[in-house]
């Protein structure tokens, strides 16, 4: 009884947690244009070690790239990360984030 | 006869343990940053390879069992309880006793283009695994251009 | 509880259920984007992919093969906003795995490129007046002169 109770308490305990696999940073613009803050994520569940697809990667790509259609991406932070519920229960996400920047092109004037 | 077989066994998984696993490379993980068109990336190609050898404690325990010396289940067990207690977590290889290796890579790339800007960078970080010795890498390479002439 | 022989069986069985049920199944080990461009009209894609049986693999080489297929693909531009995606699929257990690379981005094929630097003061006239004001310009901030690439 006192094992049981133990392990459903560890695997309590260990519910949530949070692991980053991946993590990448790109460029970050100057401090003027960081003035547009936008986010993204997207995830699948991973059951009994079966994942369902990878797509959810590009799905929060398109929803970045929604959310500042005429300008530049900047600064990107992309973190994939995996959620662990419970044993056999998972969830793998990734999350984007980034400064829009606009004008840019209003600024630039060629000669 | 039959314990005359078991060491005979366990000899020969040990050799085939040590054969299979002798100069594998193990991708860990891959990068790319902006990729520049054919037309554009015409420069010299560089490499940086930084790389920091280590030991797999547990592997060299299993081992170490297999050879049925006496004092090797004692450090099969020690050998368990560091990789348990000081090594979890996520983590691409073997842990490293240096963790800074890979710092100066930016500066590396910085000496090798002075005069040039970088592109096509690609980042792997990979493991050349040996018997218990593994060699953990970071590659990162990329192409200077530089002759870059402004026409007024 | 007492040993029975069906036990035996009831595990293969389940090994074997486990193998068929992750068959094929793919993770996805790193991710990385870098700057989404303005213009996203034409994407270009490559892609690498080893098979590995038994663990044997003896290079990392096959990733860089990305860069070149991603250059061929736009000769005359710059391939930006690029997702890598670094997956493994698992075709039987750990026998039989492959390891593939996925680089998707935008061809962007402008006559001002990040590699035609320009001298700031020339350009700051052309600015607005927020971006004059204390704040920190970088060579893409406006761009005056063209610039011609010498081939090496």
């Amino acid at each position: 009884m006192t094992k049981w109770a133990a392990l459903t308490g560890t695997l309590w305990l260990l519910s949530g947690c949070v692991t980053v696999h991946s993590i990448s940073v790109s460029q970050i613009p100057v401090k003027a244009e960081r003035t547009k803050l936008i986010k993204a994520s997207a995830s699948r569940p991973i059951l009994f070690f079966i994942p369902f697809g990878t797509n959810y990667v590009e799905e929060a790509r398109q929803e970045l790239a929604a959310q500042c259609p005429h300008g530049e991406i900047e600064g990107l932070v992309s973190k994939g990360e995996s959620v662990g519920y419970f044993i056999g229960v998972a969830i793998a996400r990734i999350n984007l984030q980034g400064y829009c920047v606009a004008n840019r092109s209003k600024n630039a004037k060629e000669t | 006869m039959l314990q005359h077989s078991n060491g005979f066994f366990r000899h020969l998984i040990l050799i085939l343990i040590t054969g299979s696993t002798v100069a594998c490379a193990v991708l860990h993980k891959v990068q790319l940053a902006e990729v520049d068109g054919d037309n554009l990336s015409k420069g010299e190609k560089i490499s940086i390879r930084v790389s920091e050898t280590t030991v797999n404690v547990r592997e060299a325990a299993e081992i170490a069992k297999l050879t049925q010396i006496k004092e090797a289940g004692a450090f099969a067990k020690v050998a368990g309880y560091y990789s348990m207690l000081f090594t979890f977590g996520p983590s691409t290889g073997t842990p490293v006793f240096n963790e800074f290796y890979a710092r100066n890579i930016p500066e590396a790339l910085k000496q090798r283009c002075q005069k040039g800007q970088l592109s096509n960078i690609i980042s792997v970080r990979e493991t050349r695994e040996y018997p218990v010795i593994k060699g953990e890498i970071v590659r990162v390479d990329a192409v200077c251009v530089d002759n870059i002439k402004r026409k007024k | 509880m007492t040993y029975r022989p069906e036990f035996r069986w009831l595990k293969l069985a389940l090994a074997f259920q486990l193998s068929l049920g992750t068959m094929a199944c793919t993770y996805v080990n790193a991710v990385s984007q870098t700057n989404l461009p303005q213009q996203r009209r034409k994407v270009v894609r490559a892609q690498t992919q080893r098979y590995i049986f038994l663990g044997f693999n003896f290079d990392n080489d096959y990733p860089y093969r990305l860069i070149d297929r991603l250059k061929s693909q736009c000769p005359d531009g710059r391939v930006r906003g690029l997702l890598t995606k670094d997956t493994t699929t698992l075709y039987f257990l750990f026998f039989f795995w492959s390891r593939e690379q996925l680089a998707e981005g935008y061809c962007v094929v402008d006559a001002k490129n990040d590699l035609a630097a320009v001298t700031v003061a020339s350009t700051a006239s052309s600015l607005t007046p927020e971006a004059q004001n204390g704040s920190e310009l970088d060579d893409r901030a406006t761009i005056t002169n063209s610039v011609e690439i010498l081939e090496p």
